[in-house]
């Protein structure tokens, strides 16, 4: 018999916490169906991906009623187009990035990601073709997300295509100039990029992968401050390592309901059970953010003095109660700080607390990066690069992933606000200190050597 | 010749102090019956016991009925005997999935006739239930109902009948599969 206090505790998770599985991904190959004929590929890759997930958005709202856990997010990720497509032009490349949005609709999936390239050592003809079709490829579709891997911590950071794609993101915001750069809200540029990401913009269906597997992100971050809010209610002596706890206990509990959800929702697709990806993902609706957990353990906004400290804390207190929780963990796990998708983080932006420099602080103990970042319109695509430089570095030598969403958002300068809607969110424009200065160093081009840290064996 | 029974239910009723467990097993030892399945709970301060237990030797129901009462003279206990046939110790049933009703808002007189009403046409039995469930907010009643619903019904049908239910009775309803419970809060 359940106990009362299972029951009750459950249900004030889902009714006022925001306990819910942010996303279900389905992850589906495609390496089978490459061929130099593009429309042939289309027609293959349309009939494999409405074929695959016919019934993913179905299953996923079915098993999400059972438990009365709802699946926010139902999306597909397919293998990086670079390489399944190597032999296309840019102008096949942006009809393949269509075809996808097309199926992606069709079966009713919020995104598909995999119009990607794996880039951290050299750029083949494929990636060259790919990243050129990227502007027109994100302009001309809605669901279509892309990503790139530019560094590793075996291979160094490739600064050639972090120069390259810099300017694809200049390009990207020039082409959506009209809705706030919002196609650069659907690329993202990575460092040690997993392969079973289920989160977008990263998520790609890697080549170590199977034919087909379900991966699942969880969400929590409202479940985390109520727990350490009625704590501090209790105990207003709470201690850090107290705090640190309550977190772990509460990461195990979001942890074991998203891993729950995903190998019933793979059970019911006769696919494997891929990884529950750990991170804590806020969503721009009150009491659903990564910054309000900062308020809650006494800093005044995110980004104030203090700030890395306490992300450390909680990113490390989640990977602990998480990793307990479930045996398949994977992607990117780790705390999600994306300006504009979350309403806390936009404001600490906009009341200056939260800085660029800070930002990139962050990014160094948690999970992801300078992630929906909306910068100056007229930032250069030599200052992006140097951003993107930095967070690259980062990860590489830390052997972790970072990465980089920024948005130069067309016409608007800093302190000016960007939309982008719907999850998207949010933001004020962040000021770019010390901006044009880094042209010479990132023109010299080359790759950054891979550091000692790659000589493990 | 006396009907003897291979299996016999126990049920005791009684206002609850200590010791009535110790008594009736006592009891049941010294007539060489072996308890195999117990349960217990308290209400208000009255206590009500199931045993089911298996006589190691001859025993006619009337028998033991008689023994309590004598044991038990004056005791304000009730007690209620059942033998259990062979053929019906193990009711043949139908694939059920566990779920979990809960039903959260103002008490009212008809309440738990009216939630119930719905799981019994349904066929949907329960297996436990709890009312009076205490929380913050006074003014709440929460009930939780851990009830198998047949496989062989129709969820969604069954769903929207609890749900407008509820409604009419102006309370908050959710039901989930027991497993998210348990994969929440147990290791």
């Amino acid at each position: 018999m359940l106990t009362e206090k299972e029951v009750l505790a459950t249900l004030e998770m889902l009714r006022n916490e925001h306990l819910d599985v942010r996303t279900v991904t389905l992850g589906i190959s495609l390496f089978d169906l490459a061929t130099h004929d593009g429309a042939r590929f289309r027609d293959r890759l349309k009939a494999r991906i409405t074929g695959m997930a016919a019934s993913l958005v179905e299953v996923c709202d079915e098993v999400g009623d059972i438990y009365g856990i709802p699946v926010v997010n139902k999306r597909i990720s397919v293998s990086p187009m670079a390489v399944v497509g190597a032999p296309f032009a840019p102008r096949e490349m942006v009809q393949a990035a269509q075809s996808l949005d097309e199926a992606a609709r069709e079966v009713n999936v919020d995104f598909i990601g995999g119009f990607s390239a794996l880039v951290e050592k050299g750029l083949a003809r494929g990636d060259l073709s790919l990243i050129e079709a990227v502007p027109e490829a994100l302009m001309s579709t809605s669901r279509l997300c892309a990503s790139f891997n530019v560094a590793t911590t075996a291979a160094g950071v490739n600064m050639d295509a972090v120069l390259l794609l810099a300017k694809t993101i200049k390009a990207a915001a020039a082409a959506t100039a009209d809705r706030d750069g919002l196609a650069c809200a659907k690329l993202g540029v990575f460092a040690n990029l997993p392969q079973d990401v289920p989160f977008m913009a990263g998520a790609y269906h890697g080549v170590g992968e199977p034919n087909a597997v379900i991966n699942v992100g969880v969400s929590g971050p409202g479940v985390v401050k109520k727990a350490l809010e009625r704590a501090r209610l209790a105990d207003a002596h709470l201690s850090l390592d107290e705090v640190s706890e309550i977190i772990k206990r509460t990461a195990f509990k979001v942890t074991r309901v998203g891993e729950l959800i995903g190998r019933e929702v793979a059970r019911r697709l006769n696919v494997p059970f891929g990884v529950v990806d750990l991170s804590l993902a806020p969503t721009p609706n009150v009491g659903d953010s990564v910054g309000e957990i900062f308020q809650i353990l006494g800093l005044s906004h995110i980004g104030v003095p203090g700030s890395t400290a306490a992300l450390a804390l909680l990113n490390d207190a989640v990977k602990k109660g998480g990793a307990f929780a479930s045996s398949s963990v994977g992607g990117f796990s780790g705390a999600f700080i994306p300006v504009s998708e979350d309403l806390n983080i936009a404001e600490a932006v906009a009341t200056g607390n939260l800085t660029l420099h800070k930002l990139e602080a962050l990014t160094s103990v948690c999970s992801v990066g300078l992630d929906m970042v909306a910068l100056p319109g007229d930032t250069s695509a030599e200052t992006l690069a140097a951003i993107i430089a930095d967070e690259m570095a980062i990860g590489v030598i830390n052997r972790k992933t970072t990465a980089a969403r920024l948005i130069p958002v067309p016409g608007k300068k800093a302190g000016d606000r960007a939309y982008f809607g719907g999850l998207l969110g949010e933001a004020t424009i962040i000021p770019v200190p010390g901006t044009g200065g880094s042209a010479g160093f990132v023109n010299m081009g080359g790759r950054i050597p891979a550091p000692l840290q790659s000589l493990g064996n | 010749m006396p009907n003897h029974a291979e299996k016999i239910v126990l049920a005791v009723f009684g206002r609850d102090r200590p010791g009535i467990v110790a008594r009736v097993s006592g009891l049941l030892a010294r007539m060489n019956c072996n308890i195999e399945d117990a349960s217990q709970t308290i209400l208000y301060g009255r206590f009500a016991g199931m045993f089911v237990v298996r006589p190691l030797q001859p025993l006619a129901l009337g028998d033991l009925q008689q023994r309590l009462a004598e044991d038990f003279h004056g005791q304000e206990l009730v007690f209620w005997t059942s033998s259990v046939e062979k053929e019906t110790a193990a009711p043949v049933a139908e694939n059920t999935a566990p779920f979990v009703v809960t039903t959260i808002g103002p008490d009212q007189v008809g309440l738990v006739a009216g939630i119930t009403e719905v799981l019994a046409r349904f066929g949907v039995n329960i297996n436990a239930l709890r009312a009076n469930v205490k929380t913050d907010d006074m003014s709440q009643w929460v009930m939780i109902y851990e009830v198998d619903v047949p496989e062989s019904i129709d969820r969604g049908r069954f769903r929207e009948a609890l749900y407008a239910r509820a409604e009419a009775l102006d309370q908050q309803l959710s039901l989930q599969h027991r497993d998210v419970f348990e994969a929440i809060h147990r290791v």
